[in-house]
């Protein structure tokens, strides 16, 4: 089984709240769902969809064609008809679309809200309810989200809805079309699992990893992370501070993070751009902290809502002079809660900054998620000096302490005896301002020792489909999905294919790149931007240049079949 | 016992005679009177003359960017309640390249003492204008003068409903020296406008043009009053008060609820397995 549905309707319609519910519902019947939500940014009208894919086995990306449409409005049977399979069916209100055709399946939903739930306003809970009765599944599926969606407003709109989505299901049960031919089939997994979107797992990721200062200025698509933190400052102990600007988000963060705190920064491409002067400061500053930026389309306000790989070597050599940076992009919500962990870990090891890019694709997009195991999460703060050690070295403590290994133990100040200088001149050992070229070459090898720590530090690359493959995709953070499922359909049609999908982008481990990479003939980069730039770090750090591109900048996602079209119109293959 | 001699004053690379010594003093006696030992407090700034005072003297010291003092030092104050925080910046750094950061700060209310050295020019970078340079204010960047008015900070803050702000000067170390620990003893984000002659780029605003007309506010004068202080806060021309210009009860603002001195969030003991009640809230 792999249907899809698409949502869509404007904003304003309640278009999002059904697409969770028919998530969600997904979820409590025992499929794998993947859900990805491509809005407009405004709050009323435009063209809003959900794309919701429904699966026996694990789900990392939709796909572009589905096999229902549950249309709000008019436009969205206009925009999304070319998508749907010509058994297909497209549910809608008659009140709402006037279109006509073998296509449409009228439900009244407003007509059957008000009857059977005395209010038009559950119409979408009857939506629902058709989906269900169409498709064949089981009402109590929709029964059970009733009662825990609507837990705590009490019994009554737990029945309502209740009604609702059964004068749907019953509707749609007794109206469907002989020729409807797509069924659930009957799921096989009955245990507990999460409903999350990518940015809800960086949250829980920050917060098992110890998280305890959050300073952010809004910004799509990164605000729902912030507010994730934000939602939990009482339960977990976080502070989190809504700041002026990005430039004050980044400075209250190496402040807070200079006192001892592990410290988070969410943001977007923009006010990335702001942060940049504090980026060098963390990074001269020694100063541990994790920046996150989920990439949208740029450059200045470009595509607000939509999704992008376009920041990769921005974020790689933003800022003047040169300092040690980790830049990791998770390939999945299960890994985004992983690289959460991992990033406060290295950012505290190697006291320097962390940049985790993910995309807008990644925050929003939902999906049915094993629950995360919180007591095998590890921490490690480095070089941190307990209160007790402090209180040893007292006024002897030199914060940039020249070691063998680079790092220099951390004390914070106000927690010892220690007194802690943290300075973002050049300096010397203690934290002083010096000028002598001698000082500034030993603090200046003694952080640039460090990028080759992080190097060594890389996660080897995904490697997926057959190693004697005469090509590869190469690919890096959230399209990793689409690209190992376009592996498959690949080496389905005949044509070998491998995948090498990189989640710690930088500092590049060459060796990684040599043995996954360079043994194939055909070597083809799949990246959601326009100038290939992930192939182009490659190529310049290692001189392994590739010999196909798969690039998307239209600001929607990379889907299966638009990897697999983009090879195929490319010419010259190698198969 | 905590001495002066707990905070050594180290070799500067400031003029001969400029205001920033006498500042550097009376925080050395601030903090020493307060019985505040160098552990216990912190001294940030970002660049500029000014900002060279923590790298001067003995503490715990965070020195950032130019104009992004103010944040940095409320992420400080926030994370760690127990440290005495200072700023130190001066007018270009404050009311220039972070101006922004200086309304928010005033908004926010975090437990700081501010403590700007107003010398109504650029030292650092060799005399340019600066936003309280007097308007015609004749400089490199500025050769037939100024155009924009004089910016006077004490209105701003009031009109901000900032808690605490006072005028002193940096030849009078005595008065600096009690505003300096009446703005620490207030709880919350408190501002204190140094005059502070440049004696090498300012030509104008010298010790004599300062010393004719700098005056102590009477002890009548009530700086809770807040339309009183606004009027009295726009008094820079023939004679200058010095004082507590205003100052109201505004609580500090304290960052997240239960983040005291004796156990900041921070500190607290951390184990993964006790927040793996985030799944339930997501379960199905």
């Amino acid at each position: 089984m792999d249907l899809s549905i698409i949502v869509g309707g404007s904003a304003g319609q309640g278009m999002q709240s059904l697409s969770h519910a028919v998530v969600r519902a997904g979820a409590k019947a025992g499929f794998h769902v993947f859900a990805t939500q491509d809005y407009m940014s405004r709050v009323r009208g435009g063209h809003n969809f959900s794309s919701i894919r429904f699966a026996e086995n694990e789900l990392r990306t939709t796909n572009q064609d589905c096999h229902l449409i549950v249309a709000l409005d008019k436009e969205t049977v206009e925009t999304h008809r070319i998508n749907l399979h010509k058994d297909g069916l497209i549910i809608c209100d008659p009140e709402d679309v006037k279109v006509d055709s073998e296509m449409m399946f009228f439900v009244p939903l407003k007509a059957l809200a008000q009857k059977h739930a005395g209010n038009k306003i559950m119409s979408n809970t009857v939506a629902l309810g058709a989906i269900w009765g169409l498709l064949g599944g089981e009402i109590k599926d929709i029964n059970d989200l009733q009662e825990q969606t609507w837990e705590r407003k009490g019994q009554e709109i737990i029945d309502k809805n209740k009604s609702a989505a059964l004068a749907g299901y019953t509707y749609a049960k007794e109206n469907r079309p002989e020729n409807f031919k797509f069924k659930f089939k009957k799921a096989n997994t009955k245990q507990k699992r999460l409903v999350i979107d990518g940015a809800t797992a960086m949250g829980m990721g920050a917060i098992a990893a110890g998280c305890r200062f959050v300073s952010a200025y809004p910004m799509t698509p990164s605000t729902s992370l912030t507010e994730y933190m934000a939602s939990h400052k009482s339960s977990c102990n976080i502070i989190v501070e809504q700041v002026e600007d990005e430039i004050a988000a980044i400075n209250m963060g190496i402040g807070a993070a200079n006192a001892g705190a592990r410290v988070l920064v969410p943001t977007s491409g923009g006010g990335f751009s702001l942060m940049v002067e504090g980026l060098g400061l963390a990074g001269i500053s020694e100063t541990p902290i994790v920046i996150v930026n989920m990439q949208r389309p740029g450059p200045a306000t470009g595509l607000p809502t939509r999704t992008e790989q376009a920041d990769l070597l921005f974020v790689i050599y933003a800022h003047q002079g040169e300092f040690p940076r980790m830049v990791m992009a998770p390939h999945t919500h299960e890994e985004a809660f992983d690289t959460m962990v991992r990033a406060f870990n290295i950012a505290d090891k190697m006291q320097t900054p962390v940049i985790i890019l993910g995309d807008q694709f990644l925050a929003d997009s939902l999906k049915t998620n094993p629950v995360f195991d919180f007591s095998k999460v590890e921490i490690d703060r480095g070089k941190l000096i307990s209160k007790e050690g402090g209180d040893l070295l007292g006024t002897d403590y030199r914060r940039y302490k020249l070691n063998d290994d680079a790092i220099s133990p951390r004390a914070v100040p106000g927690r010892s005896k220690a007194l802690v200088r943290v300075i973002g001149d050049e300096h010397d050992e203690e934290g002083n301002l010096i000028e002598d070229a001698k000082t500034r070459i030993a603090q200046h090898e003694k952080r640039l020792k460090k990028i080759e720590m992080l190097r060594n530090m890389g996660r080897k690359p995904i490697e997926y489909g057959p190693t004697d493959a005469p090509s590869v995709l190469v690919s890096w953070g959230s399209s990793y999905g689409a690209v190992k499922e376009a592996v498959d359909l690949l080496n389905k049609a005949g044509r070998p294919t491998k995948m090498a999908h990189f989640i710690d982008v930088y500092p590049l481990n060459h060796e990684h790149v040599i043995n996954a990479v360079s043994k194939h003939k055909s070597r083809i980069a799949v990246e959601s931007n326009a100038t290939s730039q992930f192939a182009k770090l490659i190529k310049s750090e290692t001189g392994i240049g590739m010999t196909g591109f798969v690039l998307r900048y239209d600001g929607r996602p990379l889907t299966p079949e638009y990897i697999v079209s983009k090879i195929e119109e490319g010419g010259d293959l190698p198969w | 016992m905590v001495t002066v001699n707990d905070y050594v004053l180290k070799e500067t690379a400031w003029c001969p005679g400029c205001g920033n010594f006498g500042i550097r003093e009376a925080v050395r006696e601030a903090v020493v009177e307060m019985g505040l030992e160098p552990h216990q407090v912190l001294f940030a700034s970002g660049v500029g003359q000014a900002a060279k005072l923590p790298v001067y003297i003995t503490g715990n010291t965070y020195t950032g960017l130019h104009g992004r003092t103010l944040p940095a030092a409320q992420g400080i104050k926030m994370a760690n309640p127990a440290l005495k925080v200072f700023v130190f910046g001066g007018d270009g750094d404050g009311y220039a390249e972070g101006g922004n950061h200086l309304l928010h700060a005033i908004r926010r209310n975090v437990d700081l003492t501010y403590i700007v050295h107003d010398n109504q020019v650029f030292g650092l970078t060799k005399g340019q204008a600066s936003p309280t340079s007097l308007e015609g204010y004749i400089a490199g960047m500025s050769p037939e003068g100024t155009r924009a008015p004089s910016f006077n900070p004490i209105p701003f803050a009031i009109a901000a409903d900032i808690g605490f702000v006072a005028r002193s000067y940096s030849a009078d170390k005595k008065h600096l020296t009690s505003m300096i620990k009446a703005a620490t003893e207030y709880q919350g984000f408190a501002l204190i406008d140094v005059l502070q002659p440049c004696v090498t780029f300012n030509k104008i605003n010298t010790y004599k043009w300062y010393g004719e007309r700098v005056y102590h506010l009477q002890e009548d004068y009530d700086p809770t009053d807040k339309l009183v202080a606004f009027e009295k806060a726009h008094e820079f021309g023939d004679r200058i008060p010095l004082g507590i210009i205003y100052r109201s009860n505004r609580p500090a603002y304290i960052a997240g609820e239960g983040n005291t001195k004796e156990d900041p969030f921070v500190f607290r003991d951390h184990n993964p397995a006790d927040f793996s009640f985030l799944n339930d809230e997501n379960i199905i």
